[in-house]
């Protein structure tokens, strides 16, 4: 459990709170390149950690990540003409680059000096692995771009999405490290969905039921093991890196795609749930990215138009009484990406931590929500940069494996958990 | 609260008991987290599992310090702390004995 004020400190993400300084301390991702395809295409309004943005890509093909809301009377830039250089409000004609500097107020005499006057807020916003991140910190403290492996693999090798999660961010991010659910929610998927049926693993999975967790603080956040009986006495291994703020990485399964997830905030109620698989040594099949665009595996179909998952909340997630009594799936929603967004949203907006009771299982959750308390009270009273900013921290891989009972993983799998590029993950 | 090397130390229910010889603490808990420094001996580490073991028990574990060990040494405890443990935390820093404390409402 959790007191009152670290619930709120956790969960609350916008400007001059904690942990939205915490944030605001790293690149997140933003859009899709998808979203803003070429020059002088319609801009995207986006509200990022309870901030209303607008981002587009000018005349000349860049990006810019500007306020959404025209200095002069309030209007939505969304409602704008991106043209030659900037995005100019319909309403007057006010007119802004990329870097929100007011660049033409038609009614004003350029002598008036008040164009040079009229700045919008804007941040950086650069392409990198098929997403548009951007920094929403202090200039002079803006880290190294993102080295993530999955963002910076040959475009052949990755797939990444996103879907809109209707709760908090750190529910989404707890479901991501409790690896303790997979053997119950997800058990109906693992030798069904063709980007997890298969492997090794997955018989370990179903037939240890009581995995048993090791915890390990590390540079960037955590690893989270889990382990169960396999042949010999031996023990196979699953795990999970948590990189700070929101970045975790599901352990692979045979010679499947690895995938994972960042957990961005929308505002305190709604979070973007990132997606992607990655391969680090082989283009991705045509079946495997069918099979992510048709919302397999990690991945969602979506209400056309929109990132919003077909099954949401509006519609009960399609819940299938008939196929959770025949087992087909274990909570009658179909899609391991729903499956546990209907539960963390089911928890409501922003789940009464007080109320809680944590078991032995929840010790990944714990360290995770003491890692980040304690890396926001760092900033915030010494200005000590957070873990996972630095690019040596993303580097990292998640492992599936097996080794003798006496072995600390996080030694012996110690190449296993790191990126190196050209070499092919560790799995069973 | 533990304060020295080479002793596993149990902290048994809402009260905390605090005793090199782990058994009598575990008889008594409800709920077992133990605070296994690195460094500390196998031997230790195998009575406490033998004590929950016989007791039903399945204890949190939080090692601190590992880093300051090496490898040798922890491989043992380790071995004979999964024979029993739910759970084995690894951290650097004793402060998260309380945070553990706290969450688990112990």
């Amino acid at each position: 459990m959790l007191r009152k004020e670290q619930n709120d400190q956790l969960t609350q993400t916008g400007r001059g709170t904690p942990m939205g300084a915490m944030f605001r301390s790293y690149w997140l991702p933003a859009l899709l390149a998808e979203e803003l395809p070429e020059p002088g295409c319609p801009p995207v309004r986006l509200k990022l950690l309870s901030e209303r943005l607008l981002a587009f890509r000018d005349s000349e093909g860049k990006l810019g990540l500007i306020d959404e809301f025209c200095a002069h009377r309030g209007v939505s830039l969304w409602f704008g003409r991106n043209e030659d250089g900037g995005i100019r409000c319909p309403y007057h004609g006010w007119k802004y680059d990329r870097h929100g500097q007011c660049i033409d107020i038609p009614s004003e005499p350029a002598s008036s000096g008040m164009c040079d006057r009229i700045k919008l807020p804007s941040y950086p916003l650069v392409e990198r692995g098929g997403v548009l991140w951007t920094y929403m910190g202090e200039p002079a403290e803006q880290p190294p771009l993102p080295e993530y492996e999955f963002a910076t693999v040959p475009a052949e090798q990755s797939f990444t999405s996103k879907r809109l999660q209707e709760s908090n961010w750190l529910q989404a991010l707890e479901g991501g490290i409790d690896s303790s659910h997979v053997s119950f929610l997800h058990s109906g998927s693992l030798n069904s969905d063709p980007l997890f049926k298969g492997s090794k693993g997955n018989q370990y999975n179903l037939n240890d039921i009581r995995p048993v967790f090791e915890v390990i603080e590390n540079e960037g956040g955590l690893l989270i093991g889990v382990r169960r009986n396999a042949e010999d006495g031996n023990y196979y291994w699953r795990i999970t890196p948590f990189v700070m703020p929101c970045f975790t990485m599901v352990p692979p399964r045979g010679d499947h795609p690895i995938h994972g997830h960042f957990w961005i905030p929308i505002d305190d109620e709604a979070c973007w749930a990132w997606s992607f698989d990655y391969h680090p040594v082989r283009p991705l099949r045509d079946t495997e990215v069918r099979a992510m665009r048709d919302g397999h595996g990690i991945h969602v179909s979506y209400v056309p138009g929109t990132y919003v998952p077909t099954a949401n909340k509006s519609n009960d997630y399609l819940m299938d009484r008939a196929a959770q009594k025949a087992g087909v799936t274990y909570s009658g929603v179909s899609g391991i990406a729903m499956q546990d967004a209907s539960l963390q949203e089911s928890m409501g907006p922003i789940v009464d931590r007080t109320k809680e009771n944590l078991v032995s299982t929840d010790n990944g959750i714990i360290m995770a929500r003491m890692r980040l308390l304690r890396a926001s009270k760092a900033l915030s009273e010494k200005g000590s940069a957070p873990p996972g900013a630095n690019p040596e921290h993303q580097k990292i891989r998640s492992a599936a494996l097996v080794l003798p009972p006496d072995q600390p993983y996080q030694i012996a799998a110690a190449d296993a958990l790191r990126a190196t590029p050209g070499k092919a993950q560790t799995s069973v | 609260m533990s304060n020295g090397a080479d002793e596993a130390h149990c902290l048994g229910g809402a009260a905390s008991a605090n005793t090199a010889a782990p058994g009598e603490a575990v008889i008594e808990a409800n709920l077992v987290v133990a605070v296994a420094f690195a460094g500390a001996t196998a031997d230790m580490a195998a009575t406490l599992a033998e004590v929950c073991l016989a007791q039903g028990l399945r204890p949190t574990v939080l090692v601190i310090h590992m880093a300051r060990h090496d490898d040798g040494a922890a491989s043992p405890m380790l071995k004979e702390l999964r024979r029993s443990a739910a759970m084995i935390v690894v951290a650097e820093s004793d402060a998260y004995v309380g945070d553990m404390l706290d969450a688990l409402q112990a």
